[in-house]
């Protein structure tokens, strides 16, 4: 079986473990329920009503689909070593880093789905409302939405590979994604700090997530947000995916179990 | 046929090391083992909890890396895939994901170990055949009971027809019928070349099922007993055993 096969049974493994787990079930269920209640953000707006369910629901469709990553790939690693279902997949002809990378596309690709499942719902909410954006835009809104919340995956699966604790890993990348809301501030911050304190900042702001990169959303506002463009954000969630990666394989290749 | 031995222990030593603060405490998992199991031979090794039975076979598997020595599975390191690909394991419990079946589960097992596909229906229904599960096929592992769940454990061992199986504590929990269901598989597994190592703390299976026993204490093997001797032995494997272990 050459390798690709091998990640690509891990991954629909993953998948499917995903979609059965209660947790992922009530992440999803829960941003499709407040996908729904920003119906009534959107009434409360009165004029802009349809601005305001647009933006409210692409919000909370963004937050259940970031808490389903980050639970998902903080805990998958975690709960194989805990319940030792990774010896039997370890102890086959299944290099490690297949194993991580299987594991990661598995979750990206079972929250990819989740989040087509709350954009359709909240799509025809909007369509509904006669509010909608063009299918082609709303894609792009939920790409967005799909690659930050991959970007924030790959940092937990590397922040679990060191954290004694699940709660503790998914604690680190919510802080971290956090943060990544405000590189652009911190980056001017960081430009004009000197010495010990602007050595420290520098680097740091290229380990910190650029999650700015990511506000696809914001282009379609009034007024138009400053969105990089795709030939940016593409390249840089990939860059950091695979660095999160290949930290992630350094840190596991001599785990013992 | 591999020209190298199935699995040679070259001085293989390991020690756990657990790190508190600035503290580190230290334990012999297992220390300086040598020994060879032979091509086609069912090998049981016997010892007391802790005597270091499981850490020889996760070191075999490569879950463990040896503090020193070395350990080659037919000639390689026991990381490589290839050694992978030649061994079929069975942990103590069986460690399968419960919301499998046992169709799904030995498919998924199948695909890792690199059955092709076209292969792989027919190959999951002989094994379940073969371990007596084919009326439980469609059923969920969670409600399965210990012997049953052991009955899954082997199957996914076996499914790649491996050329050697590591069965770590395989008859623990298990009723006399499903003793005997394991025992006579495992014997015809042998019988048509597949290499046997199993770790146990029942005498009396593997005085049944082997050819050579080790005896470990203390992380160390202290005596390798053939057939031959304990068949001629007063008090048989056992006294051998509890005179070992007591010294």
């Amino acid at each position: 079986m050459n390798r690709l096969s091998l990640a690509s049974e891990l991954a629909r493994h993953t998948f499917l473990e995903q979609w059965r787990s209660r947790y992922f079930q009530l992440m999803v269920i829960f941003g499709a329920a407040l996908v729904y209640a920003s119906l009534l953000l959107g009434q409360l707006a009165v004029e802009q009503e349809g601005r305001v369910l647009f933006n409210s629901g692409a919000l909370f469709l963004e937050l259940a689909a970031l808490g389903a990553m980050l639970l998902g790939c903080a805990s998958s690693i975690l709960r194989d070593m805990e319940s030792k279902t990774i010896y039997l997949i370890l102890s086959r002809p299944v290099p490690r880093w297949i194993y991580i990378t299987g594991n990661y596309l598995g979750m990206a690709a079972a929250v990819g789905a989740a989040i087509l499942c709350m954009g359709a719902l909240h799509y025809l909410l909007l369509a509904f409302k006669g509010a909608a954006p063009s299918a082609e835009a709303y894609l792009l809104v939920m790409l967005a939405a799909w690659l930050k919340a991959a970007v924030a995956g790959a940092l937990a699966v590397l922040v679990s590979l060191v954290s004694t604790s699940l709660l503790s890993a998914v604690m680190i990348a919510v802080f971290f994604w956090t943060l990544g809301h405000f590189v652009p501030e911190a980056s001017f911050l960081a430009q004009r700090l000197q010495g010990p304190a602007g050595w420290l900042a520098k680097p740091l702001l290229w380990v910190i997530p650029n999650m700015s990169l990511f506000n696809y959303r914001e282009t379609l506002d009034l007024p138009p947000g400053a969105f990089p463009g795709w030939g940016i954000a593409l390249p840089y969630a990939l860059l950091y995916i695979c660095a999160c990666l290949l930290f992630s394989v350094w840190l596991f290749r001599k785990r013992e179990f | 046929m591999h020209h190298s031995w199935p699995i040679a222990y070259q001085n293989a030593a390991k020690t756990y090391v657990s790190r508190h603060l600035w503290t580190a405490r230290r334990k012999t998992g297992l220390a300086g083992l040598t020994l060879e199991i032979q091509q086609g031979e069912i090998f049981g090794l016997l010892g007391l909890n802790g005597a270091g039975k499981t850490t020889a076979m996760k070191l075999a598997l490569g879950l463990l890396a040896p503090t020193a020595g070395a350990v080659r599975i037919f000639g390689y390191e026991p990381g490589d895939p290839k050694a992978k690909a030649l061994c079929g394991y069975m942990p103590e419990l069986p460690y399968i994901y419960s919301y499998l079946t046992p169709e799904q589960a030995l498919a998924f097992y199948g695909r890792l170990s690199g059955i092709p596909p076209e292969q792989l229906s027919a190959r999951v229904a002989e094994v379940l055949r073969q371990v007596g599960l084919e009326a439980a096929a469609g059923e969920r592992l969670s409600g399965f009971s210990k012997g049953m769940l052991q009955r899954v454990a082997l199957g996914q061992a076996i499914m790649h027809r491996p050329s050697l199986l590591l069965l770590d504590e395989p008859v623990s929990g298990l009723d006399p019928l499903a003793v005997k269901d394991f025992r006579d598989t495992i014997t015809a597994l042998n019988a048509a070349g597949t290499t046997v190592f199993l770790s146990s703390h029942s005498i009396s299976q593997v005085e049944k099922l082997c050819r050579r026993v080790g005896i470990m204490k203390g992380g160390r093997l202290q005596k390798l007993v053939s057939r031959e001797t304990w068949e001629s032995a007063d008090g048989g494997l056992e006294k051998i055993f509890v005179d070992t272990v007591s010294q």
